[in-house]
């Protein structure tokens, strides 16, 4: 511990200028109470691309002796999760509009949250990664019950904030027993400390606080229910960011837990790891065949889809396989960020309103309301079906190239097993994503509502959409950008 | 003198004419010929067949001067292997030797004069039927003309399908009569069920020989020993005798297809759902013949095989015997004759079965010319009496249609064996070859073959003096029959100049100048050699032959025109159940029917009941469908939104985890 | 460049296509049969620009760029004389197929055509590419617009076949993926086509599950045997249009992937598969066949007719002998021209009377003269009637499986033959009932004949069923350098294989030579000398005699 040299803080700039920008836009709910708000998604659109921006500059060093890291890896995140919020933004924007529900605190939030995203990205320590999973976490529980008087919302965040605090104090309590068995919560110190039964009985705890970010199976019971409970844009949200940033950090603290050296733990993290992706992957796909509501159906695509980057988190143990295995990652968390958002739009576009402004009826999300979508609305109905043709992981979309990424570091890594069963769930998902489109473009229409039109969120489909099929036919420049990602340590 | 007839290269530049005019005839009548107007359609047609024949006589010239033609044509398609060996490939070479150059005469010569016949016959169909019909039957000249010249195999089986598709076209002529059409394919399936052995036949040759050329083919087969071993290909450890009965076995199969032989002979019968001249033509004079031609035509190796040699001997003996009974009984003229014709063929059979190739090759001319007749006389009856085919409903047309009643009594005589008509002669020559002969495999195959064909020429002689009899004979036995009428000369004139020929085609047959085996001594050479027969100069089967077919013709006579006419009845009560059963030929399509056609029904909606809509589709595929689905709703019970439950998962799983993670049993 | 201009021709126009407003049909067909047209007129370029002679580059039009070279995949196509045939077959059905469509289709017209043109693409570069990533890329990019088109403008049952069909064929395709990852991630693999082939070494139970991971795949898309059930459903109810390219073209893309993929990459699993497919093939044969005498639909009958003369196709390939490969891939673009033809024809009456029920006709060649002309011709094509293109393929897949050294081939060859009779069988029968007989129906009794843009889709078919059945050498010959490599290739691994591995290893390739050159004496006596023969100009009568 050398003290805080200064100049690490530059680093930081980028959860700066997030947190920055959510006291404004905070205090100008306080001063600017005229009626129009638009500017606001507006602003924060702007501070996410500064913040996105300010990271790319970065040198690759570590900070405050170890604690985090300034590098590619990091880098990546950081920009995604920009990326994400600025577009949720303008999702909500254009939802909250709608409804009349525009405020400040919303976007602040939602800076806050990815503030802490951006931190996790960065973070190479538990106790800093701790910290930041809360900043994170803390704005998602709010953002969930955003839509006050809502009755779903309440109960989402309620049980997401219930939840949450369970497997962070699973964290907490992990982190503590390493602490206790090596003196030190460094990733890089625990990959060289000795062995002990302390030492892996923490990370294990810290393994299932984890597992319950990123949702997977069986810690994914609270993703269904708060998915759909959420305001969709802030599910959108959710479901980009807090996965990425998530997976950011369990990439590293895995790699802490399996690369280094010392760690005879090792093999056995990937044992876990391997279980985890198996049961995500089989069962989230299983759940999400039955389910009409659109939106809770994309709840357990996003578990399926935890599992196949559970299983690019595997592939990153076997120093070979690693580069192309971390690259594969972001890729695919990239390539999802934009798929899930874009898709959760249109679900917010065409979702049921109830009779009170804020309270969605149960069938808000039935698959009805899709149906004739091409008719009434193509290109928005073109729009979906990319999503979910790039969610299926058909060619020639962002998501089959991810999925290309992941498992072809998979079998780079020896674990074909994995690979095929994750191609096989993927090809049972590809069923249900279908029904989808088999709704728009092959059933008639039910009932005559439009949705709601608005030039934001159509902004943020059209956004979406391009940057799944862009990235599906010329991925070379992210691709390239992820493979030059270096993780910093490993 | 026209250079084709100094020259045999420049004639041999002309061989392709004679295929191609009737063509050309077909495809401009098939197109057009609708609007051409039904006079000019004849024209075309008759003109070019008239044309071919004419072609023909100028390759018969270069024959009788023992010349072959033989056309080393370009190949069609062929596929040369990786090393450059080209083992299958399709040449458009053509062949006239003395073998193929006669069958070239009958083919154009009958074909034509029934050209003309069909021109007055078909006169009662509207204009698209008209062209259609010269359309259809100049096709089947061309194809039959490719079968005949085709200098391999696979050439002669184009023709051969060729021959088989304008069959099951003029079958089904008049296809708006579901019966008719259902002839049609019938003819043509069974066909096909022939062809299926033919091609095994020649895939089995061009595995020996490489090639499926019958120059080659005779070439190499004639340094070949029936003992020799072979040591490679599909037939590695076969004899060379072995290989080449299979492989002549599989022609076979092809022959008894296309000329009716047991058991396959039941489509002809049918067969006679197309119009008149059709039967004359294909199902008589022409198409049906291809098997014996066939056989004549490889005798080189069917003579290496004598085990396929006596089958085919024996085949032919018995399909011309059961077939004659049949006709016992039929009333149909144009189903008798269809019988006769069977019955015809067997005989062919058995003298190219025996080794008399040339006996085989002459009865199929005179048969063709007698046959001819008689089904043309057979159609000029019918439209005498109104399309009436029965001919218990005839009797007396000798008055009425006298043209028609002379000419059929000829071509009776002549198919009866009526000293000297040319039907005899070639009959003859082949009981007695088949009485002479001697076959490795089974040496009484030639006596049984002679009982049998002798039997059958009895019960020719028998069935045929009761159809003139019933036809021509005695008193109208109906008011149609009554106001019947001569046809036209269009019609009748062919009549007469069949007629004639099949008493002229005797000089070919007469036993001492022997003129048509001399003929065709260098095609069978290399056969006869090897089977080593030598010529009979025996006579008292001429004497057998000639009291039989007139003792039997004369009991026909006595039952059905002379003193016993109420006989026939008599017998019919007697012995009424084997009556039925003769007249029901044997019930062999009832009998195929249930072997063959319900099974194989039945087979296939077992299979597309069984596996295809159960275990593929409703087990394999969406049962694994439903299997999916169940299981995710079975795993949403735990999904009730109960954050107690929740957390309770989380905690076990944890633990789980720290229990793996610890490494089992803990570290 | 010319290749690349093929293959997204037909993509530009689709794009082009879709800035057009969608209530202008008319505009949309134009487009797109003009498009399709130049994309043929280009292909023509390629047809004529290829040289099949001894010597000339296996791949040909060849293009190498880098496409995701973090991920060392590259955009490389380039074509050989069989993936050439099967190109051209693609740009000259499609503008059919869309000429076709120009009255049937009234709904949705924009959306229909630009998913052909889509297709027209996916197909044009599943044919083409040489990198196993950009080939699975254009393999699954076929699915999505013809999922559209049967699931859109299909008929009562479409939903149920179009996901049927998209499921079946993706669960199939996915292990094939991984099997592509395999050889691109393991040493000596690449997902170049080419290093690949060059360079891969993997033991033997690997390179079995490679092989079994391609084979599945191409084995559905085929159909084979017992993996066929998704083609009736989808062929019965996509529109005309997406039964013609279905049957036309995408079938293909299964033999194809044998010929270029399954085969060359794995050729020792190759060689221990061979006798299991074959067999499935034999047997998808016949029972395809039977399957027809059971259908009361006439596309459904079709349908099961395809995988029938698919079967052919299989044995031709697993023959392994030149002719049998070559009659593969003539019997592939045979199976486009007639069974495409006769989906065209079900369709023209389809459109007059809306039912495919055989039941419901009868007696109607008094009505439709020429349109029944056309269906027998196109009928007599389907039985392997010789002047007709099916006769060549039949013909040379049955002998050359005879003639091959694949174990107990001439059972293969027979049981095959038999397919013959049953074609026979069954396609008769359809035309007897559909045509023949009185015209009960009174329904029938207004029918139309042949309208003049109806002649005009058909004659290019039939055309092309003649001259492909008169003059087959032009169609042959591309194949030939294709298929003589693939030969030679498979004869290495094998004598691979016969140096490392089993000594004894019998010959399991190639056409066995004539028997007749290895005879030797049975009993005593000496062998007979026997050469190989010259052919004798005068075979029969004196001069035959006097040698």
């Amino acid at each position: 511990m050398s003290g805080f040299p200064t100049q690490d803080f530059a680093a930081l700039l980028p959860v700066a200028i997030l947190v920055m920008g959510g006291l404004v836009l905070l205090l100008s709910e306080v001063f600017l109470t005229s009626g129009r708000r638009s500017y606001q998604a507006a602003l924060t659109v702007l501070v996410a691309a500064a913040a996105g921006a300010s990271a790319l500059g970065q040198p690759t060093r570590a900070l405050f002796g170890g604690q985090a890291a300034s590098d590619g890896f990091a880098t990546f995140v950081s920009v995604t999760v920009c990326a994400g919020l600025a577009l949720s933004a303008v999702v909500g924007a254009g939802w909250l509009h709608a409804r009349g529900a525009e405020r400040g605190e919303y976007y602040a939030l939602a800076l806050f949250g990815t503030s802490g995203m951006v931190l996790l990205g960065m973070a190479t320590d538990l106790l800093v990664a701790f910290v930041a999973i809360e900043v994170m976490s803390l704005s998602t529980y709010a953002l969930a019950a955003y839509v006050r008087r809502g009755r779903r919302p309440a109960e989402a965040a309620f049980k997401y904030f219930i939840l949450g605090a369970f497997s962070s104090a699973l964290l907490l309590y992990g982190t503590s027993l390493v602490f206790g068995a090596t003196g030190t919560t460094l990733f890089s110190d625990i990959a060289k400390a000795p062995p002990a039964p302390l030492l892996v009985a923490g990370l294990g705890l810290v393994a299932a606080g984890l597992a319950f970010k990123v949702a997977a199976v069986p810690f994914h019971a609270w993703t269904p229910d708060v998915y759909e409970g959420a305001p969709t844009p802030v599910t959108a949200f959710m479901a980009a960011g807090v996965k990425t940033a998530a997976f950011a950090l369990l990439a590293r603290a895995f790699l802490a837990a399996t690369a280094g050296s010392k760690l005879e733990a090792g093999p056995s993290f990937v044992t876990v790891v391997t279980v985890l992706a198996v049961l995500t992957m089989v069962f989230g796909n299983l759940l999400a065949l039955p389910q009409r509501s659109v939106k809770r159906m994309l709840a357990y695509s996003s578990i399926a889809h935890a599992g196949y980057l559970l299983v690019g988190v595997v592939a990153t143990a076997p120093a070979a396989a690693r580069q192309g295995a971390l690259s594969g990652l972001l890729f695919y968390l990239a390539s999802y960020t934009a798929t899930v958002i874009g898709a959760f739009t249109v679900v917010a576009v065409v979702e049921k309103r109830g009779s009170r402004a804020d309270d969605e009826p149960a069938d808000a999300w039935d698959l009805d309301r899709l149906a004739g979508l091409a008719r009434r609305r193509p290109a928005l109905a073109f729009a979906m079906a990319v999503f979910m043709i790039s969610l299926a992981g058909v060619p020639p979309t962002a998501g089959f190239v991810g999925k290309l990424l992941v498992f072809q570091a998979a079998v780079g890594a020896q674990a074909v097993g994995l690979a095929v069963i994750g191609v096989l769930t993927s090809a049972l998902g590809a069923y249900y994503y279908l029904r989808v489109v088999v709704y728009m473009y092959m059933r008639p229409p039910v009932g005559s509502e439009e949705g709601i039109v608005s030039p934001a969120l159509s902004l943020a489909v059209a956004v979406a959409a391009v940057a799944v099929i862009a990235m599906g036919i010329g991925p070379e420049p992210i691709a390239s950008l992820a493979r030059g990602a270096q993780a910093l340590g490993f | 003198m026209p250079p084709i007839l100094d020259n045999p290269t420049a004639a041999q530049s002309y061989l392709w004419a004679i295929i191609l005019l009737p063509l050309a005839g077909a495809v401009v009548n098939g197109v057009v010929g609708r609007r051409l107007g039904r006079g000019n359609v004849a024209l075309i047609a008759i003109a070019v067949l008239g044309a071919s024949f004419l072609l023909s006589l100028m390759a018969f010239y270069w024959v009788w001067h023992g010349v072959d033609l033989h056309l080393a044509g370009e190949p069609w398609f062929h596929v040369a292997g990786p090393d450059g060996r080209v083992m299958v490939t399709v040449k458009w070479g053509l062949l006239v030797d003395r073998l193929s150059g006669t069958m070239l005469l009958v083919v154009t010569g009958v074909g034509f004069l029934i050209h003309v016949y069909s021109a007055s016959y078909m006169g009662h169909e509207d204009d698209f039927g008209y062209a259609r019909f010269f359309a259809y039957l100049n096709l089947f000249v061309a194809a039959m003309l490719t079968l005949v010249l085709g200098d391999s195999l696979l050439l002669t089986f184009v023709g051969w399908e060729g021959v088989g598709l304008c069959s099951y076209l003029l079958i089904g002529f008049w296809y708006t009569d579901p019966q008719k059409a259902f002839c049609g394919r019938k003819a043509f399936v069974v066909n096909r069920i022939g062809d299926f052995g033919f091609l095994l036949g020649v895939f089995t040759l061009i595995s020996i020989f490489g090639t499926a050329d019958y120059g080659q083919l005779s070439a190499m087969s004639r340094v070949l020993v029936g003992s020799h071993v072979l040591t490679a290909g599909p037939f590695a450890g076969w004899t060379v005798r072995g290989a080449l009965t299979f492989a002549t076995l599989g022609l076979f199969v092809g022959c008894a297809g296309k000329s009716a032989q047991l058991p396959l002979y039941v489509w002809l019968p049918d067969a006679m759902a197309g119009p008149t001249p059709v039967s004359a033509l294909i199902h008589a004079a022409t198409m049906v013949t291809a098997g014996v031609y066939l056989v004549a035509r490889t005798s080189f190796l069917f003579s290496l095989a004598p085990a396929a040699m006596a089958t085919v001997a024996f085949v032919g003996a018995a399909t011309a015997l059961v077939s004659a009974v049949i006709a016992f009984a039929q009333n149909d003229i144009k189903k008798v004759l269809a019988y006769s014709t069977v019955s015809q063929l067997g005989f062919m059979f058995i003298g190219v079965g025996v080794g008399a190739f040339f006996a085989g090759i002459l009865h199929l001319v005179t048969h063709a010319f007698f046959k001819a007749c008689l089904f043309l006389g057979a159609g000029s009856v019918m439209h005498g009496m109104g399309e009436d085919t029965d001919i218990r409903n005839m009797g007396g047309l000798r008055r009425k249609m006298p043209h028609t009643y002379w000419t059929f009594l000829v071509a009776w005589a002549a198919i009866t064996g009526i000293v000297p008509l040319s039907g005899f002669f070639s009959k003859d020559a082949i009981l007695a070859g088949a009485l002479f002969s001697r076959n490795a495999a089974w040496p009484g195959v030639g006596k049984v073959a002679y009982v049998l064909g002798m039997v059958a020429a009895a019960g020719t002689a028998f069935y045929m003096t009761r159809l003139v009899a019933l036809t021509f004979w005695g008193k109208p036995r109906t008011q149609v029959a009554e106001h019947a009428h001569e046809s036209s000369p269009v019609m009748t004139g062919p009549l007469w100049i069949l007629a004639i020929l099949s008493i002229v085609a005797l000089v070919l047959g007469l036993p001492e100048s022997e003129l048509y085996k001399r003929f065709t001594d260098p095609v069978f050479a290399q056969a006869t050699a090897r089977l080593d027969i030598e010529g009979h100069h025996a006579v008292w089967p001429f004497a057998v032959a000639w009291l039989v077919s007139l003792s039997f013709g004369g009991l026909g006579w006595l039952m059905y025109a002379g003193g016993w006419r109420d006989l026939p009845g008599r017998l019919a009560v007697r012995f009424s159940r084997t009556y039925r059963f003769v007249l029901d030929k044997f019930r062999v399509d009832e009998l195929y029917q249930l072997l063959v056609v319900e099974p194989l029904r039945g087979a296939a909606q077992v299979l597309s009941r069984a596996v295809d809509g159960f275990l593929i589709e409703g087990v394999l595929v969406n049962g694994s469908a439903r299997l999916a689905a169940l299981l995710g709703r079975a795993f949403r019970v735990a999904q009730n939104g109960n954050v107690q439950r929740y957390a309770a998962a989380i905690a076990i799983a944890a633990a789980v985890i720290l229990w793996i993670a610890a490494g089992p049993g803990g570290r | 460049m010319l290749l690349s201009l093929v293959v997204f021709l037909p993509l530009a126009g689709a794009l082009l296509a879709a800035f057009f407003p969608g209530d202008e049909p008319r505009q949309h067909r134009v487009i797109a049969l003009v498009t399709s047209l130049a994309t043929f007129a280009v292909s023509l370029g390629l047809w004529f620009g290829f040289n099949a002679g001894q010597g000339a580059p296996e791949f040909q039009f060849e293009e190498k760029r880098a496409w995701v070279a973090s991920l060392g995949v590259g955009y490389h196509v380039g074509l050989d004389g069989v993936a050439l045939l099967l190109v051209m077959l693609t740009t000259a059905i499609t503008p059919i197929t869309i000429l076709s469509t120009w009255k049937g289709v009234t709904e949705r017209v924009k959306e229909f055509m630009i998913s052909i043109l889509v297709l027209e693409t996916a197909m044009i570069g599943s044919f083409a590419a040489l990198d196993l990533v950009l080939f699975y890329v254009f393999w699954e990019g076929v699915l999505v617009p013809m999922y559209l088109l049967i699931g859109v403008w299909g008929s009562a049952n479409r939903l149920y076949a179009t996901v049927k069909f998209f499921v079946y064929t993706f669960v199939a395709s996915v292990l094939m993926l991984i099997a592509i990852l395999y050889v691109g991630s393991h040493d000596g693999g690449s997902f170049d086509y080419l290093t690949a082939r060059a360079g891969l070494v993997v033991t033997p139970q690997a390179q079995q599950l490679l092989f079994l991971a391609f084979a599945l795949a191409f084995a559905v898309k085929v159909p084979m045997f017992p993996l066929h059930t998704w083609l009736p459903d989808a062929h019965t109810e996509a529109p005309t249009a997406g039964s013609v390219i279905l049957a036309g073209v995408l079938l293909k893309m299964g033999t194809f992937g044998f010929f270029r993929y399954a085969l060359p990459l794995f050729p020792d699993a190759a060689m221990t598969f061979r006798p299991y497919i074959a067999a499935l093939a034999v047997v998808g044969i016949v029972y395809g066949a039977l399957m027809c005498l059971t259908q009361a639909d006439m596309k459904r009958l079709v349908a099961y007719s395809s995988v029938s003369h698919m079967g052919f196709v299989m044995l031709g390939l697993m023959a392994l002998t030149a002719e049998g490969l070559t009659g593969g891939v003539y019997q592939m673009l045979n199976h486009g021209v007639s069974t495409g033809a006769l989906f065209l024809l079900v369709g023209i009456v389809y459109e007059r009377r809306h039912t495919r029920l055989v039941s419901e006709y009868g007696g109607i060649a008094k009505v439709m003269p020429w349109f029944a002309t056309a269906f027998v011709v196109v009928t007599l094509s389907s039985i392997g009637l010789p002047g007709t293109n099916g006769f060549v393929g039949e013909f040379l897949i049955l002998s050359g499986t005879w003639l091959g050294r694949l174990q107990r081939a001439p059972v293969f060859a027979a049981v095959g033959a038999t397919g013959v009779i049953l074609g026979a069988v069954y396609m008769l029968w359809l035309v007897e009932r559909v045509f023949y007989g009185q015209l009960r129906n009174p329904e029938n009794r207004g029918l139309q004949d042949l309208s003049l843009r109806e002649g005009l889709v058909l004659t290019p078919m039939i055309a092309l069923i003649v001259v492909m059945g008169l003059a087959p050498q032009p169609f042959l010959d591309p194949a030939k350098p294709a298929v003589d490599r693939l030969i030679g290739r498979l004869t290495a691994a094998d004598a691979k294989l016969r140096r490392y591995e089993i000594a004894d290893l019998p010959q399991r390739l190639g056409t066995e030579p004539p028997a007749i050159l290895t005879v030797r004496a049975g009993g005593p006596g000496p062998a007979p000398v026997i050469r190989e023969p010259a052919p004798l100009p005068f075979p029969f009568g004196r001069r035959g005699e006097d040698n």
